[in-house]
């Protein structure tokens, strides 16, 4: 999944920075409002995190402009201005949820997830697909409720692709969802995860639970 | 000591002006009158002692006057003009008009050539006198006669009693007009204070934000001074309500930095809570209602709207039904936007952690109280806890975070509006929290 954060204190900004790689999230740094929208409009996120109090523009302003410029993906406030005037402001100018200062790292990665999982339309936790089955809390995957062992990078692109479960996800988009604005794009990583993927989840070859659209990309199989 | 009204002391001074001019010019009038009705009696009788003394003669030393005089109120008894003539301490001749009358006293008479008035000569009734001393060559020298002419003063009293009750009724009649004219000025002066002070009411229930109408040069100082007043109050206390958020920012970023510090001793965490919780609550506090110099009149039902809007994309996952009712719909609250959507967020945040599936808010007018509800379908509050949430003497710490922090804020901000908060059970399972506010 890949995140935009917002912030203007440098200190925090790394450490929400190391925070989210640790937690297997790429994640692209601003530390005003004009490079943040700058982002927003220029890669598709999975969320953004935004902090009011940025320099240049505003979080509000941000968070409208990004609206405008048809930028959907969840936003979440983080703002050490706690009164509910600001919230409610935050929340009708487009954000989806609000996080006060100081918070528990647990807290943001679990408002992360949720806002991700809402943002594709799944209420709960776990995302089940026939055999398959993926816990977005703890990052579990199984199938027919055998615990899978799978690498970060593997995850990701499995969660991504349950997330979407109707999309044609190409080899471009997964890679901008896994990777950092900085990683130098090479969509053959992705056809080795998606290799390793259907190794580890059908060893026997039974299930075909990725199916590749020639030229499109991949798609979960709507059969599972 | 209770100052009078503009329009009582203007009154009352109008009031003593008349009761102090009325009278004077009566008096000045009436004497006016009476010295000038008394001047032309003067003259009058003068004439009549010349007319008299015209048809006066002397005959071998004996007074000789025509039996008829020319005027007839001489001839005519009891008409009340009366004529003597006297010589050497005598009196000589009495017109046929006094013949019913009493004697005449001997008088003494004004030295020859001289004449004399007297303007209430007592005569059994009053009289003008007026007398006159010629002398007259009898043959055998001159002889001093005395003319005396009196005029009974009864229609001169009449007359007089006439003018002053004529001037009385007209110039009570001027009196009244001038209260009336004066009533009506004094309404169309007072008129532009009577409509400023009106919108200054206005702006003291929160209906207007500024004093706009046109007044008279004299308030138009005074309206723009009140604007600016308001002006600078409103800055002050956005400026007031920003620092304190500024200070909250710059406080609770290093805050986080701290606590997501890797490698912090686990017995940091509860200190950096303490000190979360101080800023959050000391910061609100500080900005509840104190501010405010007049109350505002808010619509609750858009601010309710927006937090329920809010609630809705915040608790999104839990699919609540949150309703509310206003009765009646458009009643308002008086004091601050942010004071309210910080009771009633808290109190409906509370609620949607808390709810199951449902959050009804309900706001009714009780008699002089406004009376705000928030109940949920939750696990409810204990009877045991609930004192103790509510009791303002708590100790800050002793809150746990969720429920606690967010009731002390609403209990700080509905004790500055005088106001009471209560906690029941509900009718849908869980807690009401209840807020009461006076409405006046």
């Amino acid at each position: 999944m890949r995140l935009m954060v917002a912030e203007d204190d440098s200190r925090l900004l790394t450490q929400l920075d190391q925070l989210l790689q640790k937690n297997g999230y790429s994640v692209d740094l601003a530390d005003d409002g004009a490079k943040a929208l700058f982002l927003l409009s220029e890669h598709p996120y999975d969320l953004a995190i935004i902090d009011i109090g940025l320099p240049v523009m505003d979080g509000f302003e941000l968070i409208q402009q990004a609206r405008k410029k048809s930028v959907t993906c969840p936003i979440l406030i983080l703002t050490a201005r706690d009164r509910w005037q600001e919230k409610v402001e935050g929340l009708e100018s487009g954000a989806d949820d609000y996080l006060t200062k100081p918070f528990h790292n647990e807290e943001l990665l679990a408002r992360i997830k949720a806002l991700i999982r809402r943002a594709a339309g799944k209420a709960h936790p776990l995302i089940e697909k026939g055999p398959l089955t993926l816990d977005t809390l703890s990052e579990e995957v199984t199938v027919n409720g055998q615990h899978i062992e799978l690498t970060a990078y593997e995850y990701k692109v499995l969660e991504y692709l349950l997330l979407n479960p109707q999309k044609i996800v190409s080899k471009t988009e997964l890679t901008e969802h896994i990777y950092d604005q900085d990683f130098d794009l090479d969509s053959n990583v992705i056809e080795v995860f998606v290799g390793r993927l259907r190794k580890k989840i059908d060893p026997d070859g039974s299930l075909n639970p990725i199916e590749t659209l020639r030229g499109r990309g991949y798609r979960i199989n709507r059969e599972l | 000591m209770r100052s009078l009204s503009l329009r009582l002391r203007t009154f009352a001074a109008a009031i003593l002006a008349l009761i102090i001019f009325v009278p004077t010019t009566v008096l000045t009038l009436e004497k006016a009158f009476n010295f000038s009705l008394s001047q032309s009696m003067q003259q009058q009788l003068k004439v009549q002692s010349l007319t008299l003394i015209s048809e006066f003669e002397f005959d071998n030393g004996l007074v000789q006057m025509p039996e008829q005089l020319i005027n007839e109120q001489f001839n005519l008894p009891g008409s009340g003009l009366y004529a003597f003539i006297q010589t050497d301490q005598t009196i000589v001749w009495t017109s046929l008009s006094s013949l019913n009358q009493a004697q005449l006293p001997l008088l003494t008479p004004p030295a020859v050539g001289d004449e004399s008035f007297i303007d209430d000569f007592i005569w059994g009734e009053r009289f003008f006198l007026f007398a006159y001393t010629a002398e007259f060559d009898t043959g055998e020298g001159y002889q001093a006669v005395s003319f005396f002419i009196l005029q009974d003063k009864q229609i001169f009293d009449a007359e007089k009693a006439h003018f002053a009750s004529i001037l009385w009724k007209w110039l009570g009649l001027v009196a009244l007009l001038m209260l009336v004219l004066l009533l009506v000025s004094l309404n169309a002066a007072l008129l532009p204070i009577s409509r400023l002070n009106k919108q200054i009411i206005q702006a003291e229930r929160g209906l207007i934000k500024r004093i706009e109408q046109q007044y008279p040069p004299e308030l138009e100082r005074l309206k723009s001074s009140i604007n600016h007043l308001l002006n600078s109050e409103e800055q002050q206390r956005s400026r007031y309500k920003n620092s304190l958020s500024d200070l909250a920012h710059s406080l609770k970023t290093p805050l986080t930095v701290l606590k997501g510090t890797q490698n912090l001793p686990s017995d940091a965490d509860e200190p950096i809570q303490q000190i979360d919780q101080l800023i959050k609550r000391q910061l609100k506090r500080a900005v509840a209602g104190h501010a405010m110099s007049w109350d505002a009149q808010l619509q609750i039902e858009p601010i309710l709207q927006k937090l329920v809007n809010a609630m809705h994309k915040v608790y999104a996952d839990k699919h609540l039904k949150i309703d509310w009712q206003i009765l009646p719909p458009e009643q308002y609250f008086l004091g601050d936007v942010t004071d309210l959507m910080e009771m009633l967020g808290n109190v409906l945040d509370n609620a949607c952690k808390a709810a199951k599936t449902r959050v009804l808010c309900q706001v009714e007018a009780m008699g002089r109280w406004l009376l705000i509800s928030v109940a949920d379908d939750g696990a409810g509050i204990p009877a045991e806890k609930r004192l103790s949430l509510l009791s303002r003497g708590v100790r800050l710490d002793s809150y746990t975070e969720g429920q606690g922090i967010g009731l002390a804020v609403v209990a700080d901000l509905v004790s500055a509006y005088q106001g009471k908060l209560e906690i029941e059970q509900s009718e849908l399972g869980g807690a009401r929290i209840i807020m009461q506010f006076p409405l006046s």
